[in-house]
């Protein structure tokens, strides 16, 4: 699903440098992405999703060479191939749960919103137990109900990876097992391919596989190691 | 389409915000233009009035009160003109003299006392009923006939001058004979009558018993020969009928009974400019205007002190203008989160900027709707308030 070839990338105010000869995640597998700050896990869910460019090296998802993308292009594959589920929810205050939810067909007109996609929204939205309140705005929801609304745009698309970043920040303890529980569930029966950045060491069992981010002389490492399952 | 409707959605969760945004732009698009419309409409529609009116004789003072009060029967009354000034104007054998009485009214309509002739004059038509013949009656104008509710047969009171003032004018209980087809002028609005019941209105004129009678005995103080001193006790009619009509009459001089103004139609140019000289004399009492010269003067001022106003409210205008820009800048900025999301979702800068530009037309469009809705208003209405406002 996704293979990374000498992969680099330094931020633009310089200092640090991810470096990655190479990474290759199967389709399907749900992989816990762990670090210490800035050790550069999210700049690796950006680099994948087409938000940043690399500075050299190879970005393949699916059959798409991310890194070669114009940048419509590589906006065109997140829309239709990335679900994004962010630490701060990242709900539009004056939508609707439904119509957050509904956001990405809204945003861009590759995806025409059709009856079929309302109703698998209102579908998505009832088995994460938010279907009566699919009328509501985000402010009046809980915060692991928001963190659900959330993780129901990023699988509305049927997309074939989730990248999550640090999803349950935000949480309190129980909550946060919970919604990592659903989004690996969800993930898995879709069938799709789950990312997911977290400091939270909990956690781990759910995964099938861990990547532990470390910085060495100003360059990444990464530790592959299994995780519980 | 999908812009469209989130752009329609922000706008609805932010309604004051928007409400107050459209509202003030509103006023922006509509003072400057509906003020424009507003004068002029006004100015033509006294204008038309005054170009129909060739002359006007009143008391010396005012010409602008005399105008007003003579065309529009409004603004404050002038000096009256001691009535042998209708039998000048007409013996003059220049023109026709048609008098005006004003100063009085009935539930806030002003009674104008007149003849025929001046219905002839201003061509106004009965729609309903009958002109005015006999003592007593009255003619309602269309405005004022649909607000207070009545039509011929029904009777209506003159209001007193003051409440407080025992001595004063008692009021008269008219009979309604007729009412004028509408005109959209100022003779909607009123009610004529004979000049002589306006006299009785005043008070100059009244009905009483027959004090030769033995029912009136009781109010007969003193009798000598055909002479007959009454008491207060004899009862005054306060409504004229068929029975106590020939019970009225005037004391006193006719020719110095008050008039407001007179109209005066002269038969030719040469005829006016004659009886314009007659009433140049330094010890001239009268005055004698052409009411569009006059009403020229005052539209003048007025187009002026508009011209001001139009250039205030255009500075105020741009500064609204720049302020509900900066609103909607700081705006963008603080959706500065909302809008990343969304490019990280997939939207291009162009969606974003349709997004944004869709909620600035909206507010756009719907303050420039509620401005000519406005200005619709103005031009159906607005005319009748600022004559209102200008003449009182």
């Amino acid at each position: 699903m996704i293979r990374i070839q000498d992969l680099s990338y330094r931020y633009p105010e310089g200092g640090f440098r991810l470096l990655l000869p190479e990474l290759d995640v199967a389709r399907g597998e749900a992989v816990a992405l762990i670090g210490p700050s800035g050790s550069g896990k999210t700049t690796l869910l950006r680099l994948i999703s087409g938000i940043l460019l690399p500075e050299a090296g190879r970005i393949h998802v699916g059959d798409q060479d991310v890194s070669s993308l114009s940048e419509s292009e590589r906006r065109a594959f997140r829309v239709a191939g990335i679900g994004l589920v962010f630490q701060e929810f990242e709900l539009v205050e004056y939508l609707s749960i439904l119509d957050n939810v509904l956001l990405p067909f809204r945003l861009h007109g590759r995806l025409r919103l059709r009856d079929a996609d309302r109703e698998r929204a209102a579908g998505t939205l009832q088995d994460l137990s938010l279907g009566d309140k699919m009328d509501r705005r985000p402010a009046h929801l809980s915060q692991g109900e928001r963190q659900r609304v959330a993780i129901a745009r990023a699988l509305v698309t049927e997309a074939p990876l989730i990248l999550a970043d640090e999803p349950t920040g935000n949480l309190d303890p129980q909550t946060k097992g919970q919604v990592v529980e659903l989004l690996r569930t969800k993930a898995g029966e879709a069938g799709a391919t789950l990312l997911m950045v977290t400091h939270d060491h909990a956690l781990l069992d759910l995964f099938g596989r861990v990547l532990e981010f470390g910085e060495e002389e100003g360059a990444t490492t990464l530790v592959d190691r299994e995780g519980a399952q | 389409m999908e812009s469209l409707y989130l752009a329609w959605r922000y706008l609805v969760y932010h309604r004051f915000k928007t409400l107050l945004l459209v509202l003030s732009l509103t006023l922006l698009f509509f003072v400057p233009v509906g003020l424009r419309v507003l004068v002029q409409q006004t100015a033509l529609e006294l204008q038309r009035r005054a170009a129909t009116t060739p002359l006007l004789v009143g008391a010396k003072g005012s010409s602008l009160d005399l105008v007003l009060s003579g065309l529009y029967f409004e603004g404050t009354r002038p000096e009256p003109l001691k009535g042998a000034e209708i039998e000048r104007v007409q013996d003059s054998g220049l023109a026709l003299a048609i008098p005006l009485h004003l100063g009085f009214e009935a539930q806030h309509h002003p009674i104008v006392g007149s003849t025929v002739e001046y219905l002839d004059f201003r061509a106004l038509e009965i729609e309903v009923g009958r002109r005015f013949v006999f003592l007593g009656e009255c003619v309602l104008g269309a405005a004022a006939a649909k607000e207070l509710g009545l039509a011929p047969g029904s009777t209506l009171v003159s209001s007193p001058q003051n409440l407080f003032d025992l001595a004063g004018v008692y009021p008269l209980e008219m009979q309604v004979v007729g009412v004028l087809a509408p005109k959209g002028t100022p003779d909607d609005r009123a009610i004529f009558v004979d000049l002589k019941t306006a006299w009785v209105i005043e008070g100059l004129g009244h009905g009483h018993q027959d004090l030769s009678k033995d029912d009136a005995a009781a109010g007969v103080l003193k009798r000598k020969g055909s002479q007959i001193t009454a008491n207060a006790s004899v009862r005054e009619f306060q409504r004229i009928t068929d029975e106590n009509r020939d019970s009225f009459h005037f004391h006193g001089d006719r020719s110095a009974f008050p008039v407001t103004a007179i109209l005066a139609l002269p038969h030719d140019a040469k005829s006016k400019a004659l009886l314009m000289g007659r009433f140049q004399s330094k010890d001239e009492t009268s005055q004698i205007v052409v009411p569009s010269k006059i009403l020229d003067q005052l539209m003048g001022t007025v187009f002026t002190v508009q011209d001001y106003i139009v250039a205030a409210v255009v500075l105020v205008g741009l500064s609204t203008l720049a302020t509900a820009f900066l609103v909607f800048l700081l705006s963008w900025r603080l959706r500065r989160g909302e809008i990343e999301t969304m490019v990280r979702i997939g939207a291009s800068k162009g969606r974003i900027r349709a997004l944004l530009l869709w909620e600035l037309a909206f507010v756009l469009s719907l303050s420039v709707l509620l401005a000519a809705v406005l200005l619709l208003l103005t031009a159906s209405q607005g005319g009748a308030l600022l004559r209102h406002l200008l003449l009182t």
